[in-house]
């Protein structure tokens, strides 16, 4: 999929979907194999409570997403907080 | 360019809970119905509504739907239209049964009936008790209604053309006979045919930096009234929640406040209890981001800017918060990077609803400058302004403007199309072109601006001149401000000119419909010389109603300058089962 599609994609329509998705494109996504790439693109189909709920952690969703969904959940932290 | 054309009776431009709602309920009568989204429905915003869906459905002891009509008409601060408020509080029973009908999991009482909770503003007995009024689904309950109504839909033979955007509204001699929108996926640009087209597209909270809402709340439908010179209503009144992640926007719920949470400043004083000595942290939504706001403006700011404030629940106990308040600790930790049980969290009024937009009857038609229903058009949802919010929305009123508006919107069109004309009216060439000359101008922009230095600009003006206080110079600085961005569009980039998911593209055309709303929020926020619900001015500290009680209308023109109107608020109700809730000042 193009990156321009993707970032179609990752509108969720909750905010905090929508900035940790559109983060993941803009920094790690062109780094990721194939293979990654393609995982990426699954977790955007992702049910939108589920994938929400597995990155902050509380419930777990398909081992093989693990680290993208790390990444994703450490990425945030990093982005948004201004002290 | 080859447009490939397509012909329906009715075209639901929206598929959040209204369009949806609106949709199913026309796929019922003998209609062709097509609905068109830019995103896939349950990506929708609406996705993001947990709280619930208000209705006096008495379940958690005695209710009365004019108890409801007389919150939400106080709520209003009595610019709502009591003809449309008592429509939706009496059919708001009936419209929720017919969602649990449809398949939505409501949570339930022990004995099975749907559970309600209680909700700001929501009272009994005219203002005497606490209701509990609001419908959930879990904490899930508009990601519910949107799946629910979503596979209704597709069972009815709705037709739905997903991740198409739609352009502008077409019109013929002052008749709305379709809209042009263009294809993601194929980079197409399509002709849709109709004898009616019901506006669904939203609202928008993106014109702000900091807003709790999706990538997606851009308020198009807004942007091509505007184009089609017609005016947008109400637009000065836009509601801030006191409680969203300072930096990133996220909500944190009033639930934690009500879990005992608290706020503080600078100082490290708990500064509530001066504001509202009642209440305190737990006072309505305009009271607290206005405290907040009082604060800041004094110095007492927290963090490097002092620009936000802190809200605690390091006292609680950790149990309570993953028990009461689940998602909390978890959205605090990922977008404030803090752990709630040892840090506050920091956290500043955020944009979060739109009472304005496009101008509707009860009926949901969409009216003019001079309160005449535009042939062909109807409107729904948080982009309507039908006005059942007035200058202020209380919680979970939302969730039942869609579905109660999104039904009557299906009814009101299927009687209004029972003599539909055999054929659809010809579209000249004229008409369609110069749509698509200003869609083409944008895809090849080649001038020197960069939209999103734009948008970024836009956001920033927006929070910085049409914030929670307001005063004449701030805004008419904001309107010199937003003029001179809404001429910069004209010279902007674009690198991509390509059609098929052309995400720069998309984003431009929002960009430019967020553009005309901001200048219409201006253009209205300056010319209301008075404080009345979500629109606190600091040089009209009090409610006018000699001079304001009435809706503001705003149009645009060509060199984005403002045309006003103004509207009776419609202070008779629709039948003599309720009177006229008299005007009162509104205190809580
Ligand atoms: C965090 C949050 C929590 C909330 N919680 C509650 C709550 O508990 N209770 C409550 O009552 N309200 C709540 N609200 C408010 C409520 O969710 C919204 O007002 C409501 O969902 C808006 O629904 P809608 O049908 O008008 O539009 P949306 O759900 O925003 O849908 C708009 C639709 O229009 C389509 N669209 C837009 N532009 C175009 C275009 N150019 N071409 C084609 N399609 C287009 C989109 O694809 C989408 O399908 C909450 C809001 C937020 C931000």
């Amino acid at each position: 999929m193009s990156l321009n599609k993707l970032r179609w994609k990752a509108r969720k329509g909750i905010r905090e979907l929508d900035i940790l998705l559109q983060n993941y494109l803009e920094t790690y996504y062109e780094n990721l194999n194939t293979e990654d790439k393609i995982l990426f693109e699954e977790i955007l189909e992702i049910e939108t409570y589920d994938l929400l709920n597995a990155i902050s952690g509380k419930s777990s969703y398909n081992k093989k997403y693990e680290n993208i969904i790390a990444q994703l959940s450490k990425l945030s932290i990093l982005k948004n907080v201004k002290k | 360019m080859d447009l490939i054309k397509h012909e329906h009776d009715v075209l639901v431009v929206g598929a959040g809970g209204s369009g949806l709602r609106a949709s199913m309920g026309l796929s019922q009568s003998d209609l062709s119905v097509a609905c068109i989204s830019k995103v896939f429905p349950t990506r929708s915003h609406t996705v993001a509504a947990q709280g619930g869906i208000s209705g006096a459905l008495g379940n958690m002891g005695e209710d009365d739907w004019r108890w409801h009509m007389y919150d939400t008409v106080k709520g209003s601060d009595w610019l709502g239209d009591q003809d449309s408020i008592e429509y939706m509080c009496k059919n708001a029973v009936e419209s929720i049964i017919e969602l649990e009908h449809f398949g939505v999991p409501f949570s339930r009482t022990e004995e099975g009936k749907i559970y309600q909770r209680p909700f700001g503003g929501m009272t009994t007995e005219y203002g005497k008790g606490i209701a509990q009024r609001t419908c959930a689904a879990a904490d899930r309950t508009g990601h519910a209604i949107l799946h629910t109504l979503y596979t209704q839909s597709l069972k009815n033979d709705v037709d739905f053309y997903i991740e198409y955007f739609v352009i502008d509204l077409l019109f013929e001699e002052g008749k709305c006979v379709g809209v042009l929108a263009w294809c993601l996926e194929d980079g197409k640009v399509h002709l849709f045919q109709s004898h009616m087209v019901i506006l669904a597209t939203g609202g928008y909270g993106r014109a702000y930096l900091s807003s709790t809402s999706a990538h997606t709340c851009t308020g198009d439908g807004n942007g091509m009234i505007l184009r089609a010179n017609l005016p947008l209503q109400d637009m000065e009144f836009i509601q801030f929640h006191p409680t969203g992640i300072y930096g990133a926007g996220c909500l944190i719920t009033e639930g934690a406040r009500g879990e005992g949470g608290y706020l503080t400043n600078s100082e490290g004083e708990r500064f509530m209890p001066k504001y509202a000595p009642n209440a305190k942290d737990l006072a309505s939504r305009d009271v607290v981001s206005r405290a907040i706001q009082m604060e800041v403006n004094a110095g007492r700011g927290v963090g490097s800017d002092k620009d936000h404030a802190h809200l605690h629940l390091e006292h609680l106990d950790p149990e309570v918060i993953n028990e009461k308040l689940p998602g909390i600790a978890e959205t605090a930790h990922i977008f404030a990077g803090v752990d709630v049980t040892k840090d506050p969290i920091p956290v500043i009024p955020t944009v979060h609803y739109n009472m304005g937009g496009t101008p509707t009857n009860y009926n949901t038609e969409v009216l003019d400058s001079e309160n005449n229903v535009v042939q062909g058009l109807m409107a729904v949802g948080e982009g309507a302004c039908v006005s059942v919010h007035g200058a202020n929305r209380l919680g979970s009123n939302s969730l039942l403007d869609l579905v109660v508006f999104g039904r009557s919107a299906a009814n009101r069109a299927i009687e209004v199309l029972k003599d539909k004309p055999e054929n659809h009216i010809d579209i000249s060439a004229s008409t369609i072109d110069k749509i698509l000359s200003r869609f083409n101008s944008i895809k090849n922009a080649s001038g020197d601006i960069n939209p999103s230095e734009i948008r970024d600009s836009m956001q920033r003006t927006m929070q910085r001149y049409a914030p929670v206080y307001r005063d004449q110079e701030t805004m008419d600085k904001g309107i010199e401000i937003m003029k001179g961005l809404y001429n910069d569009f004209s010279n902007i980039k674009l690198s991509d000119s390509s059609l098929i998911w052309n995400t720069d593209l998309a984003e431009t055309l929002e960009l430019n419909n967020l553009l005309y709303q901001s200048l219409a929020t201006l253009y209205s926020a300056s010319a209301r010389t008075e404080s009345r619900g979500s629109h606190a001015r600091d040089d009209y500290p009090e409610r006018d109603d000699n001079n304001w009680l009435k809706h503001s209308l705003v149009s645009i023109d060509e060199n984005g300058e403002a045309k006003y109107a103004y509207r009776n608020v419609q202070l008779d109700t629709l039948t003599d089962e309720m009177e006229t809730v008299a005007l009162k000042a509104r205190t809580y």
